[in-house]
């Protein structure tokens, strides 16, 4: 193997290494009550039954979770990439309970 | 070093010196709901700047289901954003608060405030709901 051939292998285990660290992530989230609504950014996704959600800190530095429902108040949780990836190594749901109103 | 030199030299000193301390900007979408998910009429206030929100006729539901996206300067690490509510009559606003206190005892709704940053997602939604009895 040539001089540059090491380099090169490295280079490219740099740049696979980059690629595929994933800033994105899945967790289970869960509203109680499970028929309120929620919203992840600001976007509307579905109902608050427990499922698997997708969580994206590409191009941001914390995700906003909000849920929503007529009779009760409503909440708003933020998380960093580090609470998420905490989580995640922790295998942990995200569990959010809203108080009557 | 000649005149023509000097020109670009003072020209490339003076965009160097606009770029590093030109204010970041962010484009920010602002949406109002209520407890039941209704489109609520609201005004955007950015860093407690009453005037320029209605200067810049910074409202949103007022006319119809609408969302506000904004040109949000970050002068520092972040900014604050309070949503009043609004009352609204004939598709027109009906007063004019310059307060956080007057819009919420004009409405009869709660406010919200939230600091943001300039990584933060670019979509906010803001829940306001009907003020507590006292």
């Amino acid at each position: 193997m040539s001089l540059r051939s090491p380099r090169l292998v490295v280079l490219l285990a740099a740049l696979c290494a980059a690629a595929c660290s994933s800033s994105s992530y899945q967790r289970v989230v869960s509203v109680n009550p499970p028929d309120a609504s929620l919203y992840i950014n600001g976007v509307k996704i579905g109902k608050g039954d427990r499922r698997p959600r997708e969580f994206d800190f590409a191009t941001v530095g914390r995700v906003c979770i909000q849920a929503v429902h007529p009779d009760y108040k409503p909440e708003v949780e933020w998380l960093t990439e580090a609470d998420m990836r905490n989580l995640v190594d922790t295998n942990t749901d995200l569990k959010i309970t809203l108080s009557p109103r | 070093m000649n005149p023509r030199a000097k020109t670009l030299l003072a020209l490339a000193a003076g965009a160097l010196a606009t770029a590093c301390n030109s204010v970041p900007t962010k484009k920010l979408t602002f949406d109002v709901i209520d407890g039941s998910e209704r489109p609520k009429p609201a005004l955007i206030v950015v860093d407690d700047d009453w005037v320029k929100a209605w200067d810049a006729n910074q409202v949103v539901n007022v006319t119809e289901d609408d969302e506000l996206t904004l040109d949000v300067a970050f002068p520092s690490s972040t900014v604050e954003i309070t949503v009043v509510p609004l009352t609204v009559a004939n598709k027109k606003v009906a007063n004019k608060p310059m307060s956080r206190k007057d819009a919420t005892e004009v409405a009869g709704m709660t406010d919200e405030a939230r600091t943001l940053k300039l990584n933060d997602p670019q979509r906010h939604l803001f829940i306001l709901l009907p003020k507590p009895r006292s």
